[in-house]
């Protein structure tokens, strides 16, 4: 959500976003084991920089770690200090699931890091035209992605145009018409839109913000149907 | 802050969740066959899931779809209708 809140809340307030997210308090949970294409460790770990309360599981009772005042104002009598051990008992947890997905990731943090200038040296490279060969420009990745936030920008009106609707709707760069500007489309080619996606996540937001627009979770991975695993692209570009 | 460090019986954890739905609106993980974040009405229809949901939470502050505006015409002038606002501007 931070990822979220970098882009809508920044340098423009989005108004519409604002009224949803304006008082909200985020509540998370540790999870107890990742799926096969989660791979957040290798993108900053299992928990958010921010949050407002933050669940674990701990055998008997959820461990609950604090994050703002927030979320302190919802702690209640129902709530118990909590002491070493239970906090030892968490450490111990989040190791385990974090070693399971690097176990299965084999991408570390310290790689990641370099991924940017690796894939901006790479700007040129074949591979692009591989995953080009294989990407449907479907745009599932777009609409699944939890920081992909493009919109278009609709009219619905009647036939006689009295009366209508403005609406936004989710849009994708990876679609034909994302591009398409009065003037010409300049972004045609499946090859350069494959290329964008991967550069807006994995180095334009590092020119702007300094991280990456990635949190790991796989979800892209999940609904490709040409199954491309973007874990697998990053392998290769870091290669 | 001074103590930042608490912890929950699990058998009161729905009883937590109804305590938050009386003062907020809660989203939280349901599941059928796809997990997304949906407005709980009772904790009962939470469902703790062991990893992360099929669908993220961006839709509930970034909805596929969100009305902007309406607007009709009024004669040979425009009443626009702010979806956000929920008032009136003429032009």
């Amino acid at each position: 959500m931070s990822i979220l809140d970098s882009y809508m809340r920044d340098e423009f307030s989005d108004p519409y976003y604002e009224a949803k997210i304006k008082g909200t308090v985020i509540i998370g949970m540790t999870c107890d084991y990742p799926r096969e294409s989660c791979f957040c460790t290798a993108l900053g770990g299992m928990m958010p920089v921010h949050y407002d309360l933050w669940f674990t599981d701990i055998e008997a009772y959820y461990l609950v770690e604090v994050g703002s005042d927030a979320g302190m104002q919802i702690i209640n009598d129902m709530f118990l200090p909590a002491d070493e051990n239970d906090i030892e008992i968490k450490i111990k947890k989040m190791e385990k699931v974090e070693r399971e997905i690097e176990r299965r990731t084999k991408i570390t943090l310290c790689e990641i890091k370099r991924c940017s200038n690796k894939i901006v040296a790479r700007a040129e490279d074949k591979l692009w035209d591989e995953l080009a060969s294989i990407c449907l420009a479907c745009g599932k990745c777009n609409f699944i992605c939890p920081t992909c936030h493009c919109f278009d920008v609709r009219d619905f009106t009647d036939m006689t145009g009295a009366e209508g609707i403005r609406k936004r709707v989710w849009d994708s760069c990876h679609l034909y018409e994302y591009a398409r500007t009065s003037a010409e489309n300049f972004r045609k080619s499946r090859v350069a839109r494959v290329r964008y996606r991967i550069y807006d996540k994995f180095v334009f937001p590092v020119m702007r913000y300094g991280f990456y627009a990635c949190t790991g979770c796989g979800r892209c991975t999940d609904v490709c149907p040409a199954n491309i695993n973007i874990k697998n692209v990053l392998k290769e570009m870091i290669a | 802050m001074t103590n930042t460090v608490f912890k929950i019986s699990k058998t009161r954890l729905k009883e937590f969740l109804n305590s938050l739905i009386t003062k907020y609106d809660l989203y939280a993980p349901v599941s059928n066959q796809i997990s997304k974040f949906r407005k709980i009405g009772n904790a009962r229809e939470v469902q703790i899931l062991p990893n992360r949901t099929d669908i993220s939470l961006k839709s509930v502050f970034f909805p596929q779809k969100e009305d902007f505006f309406h607007y009709e015409k009024d004669g040979e002038k425009y009443r626009i209708f702010d979806c956000l606002q929920r008032e009136e501007k003429k032009r």
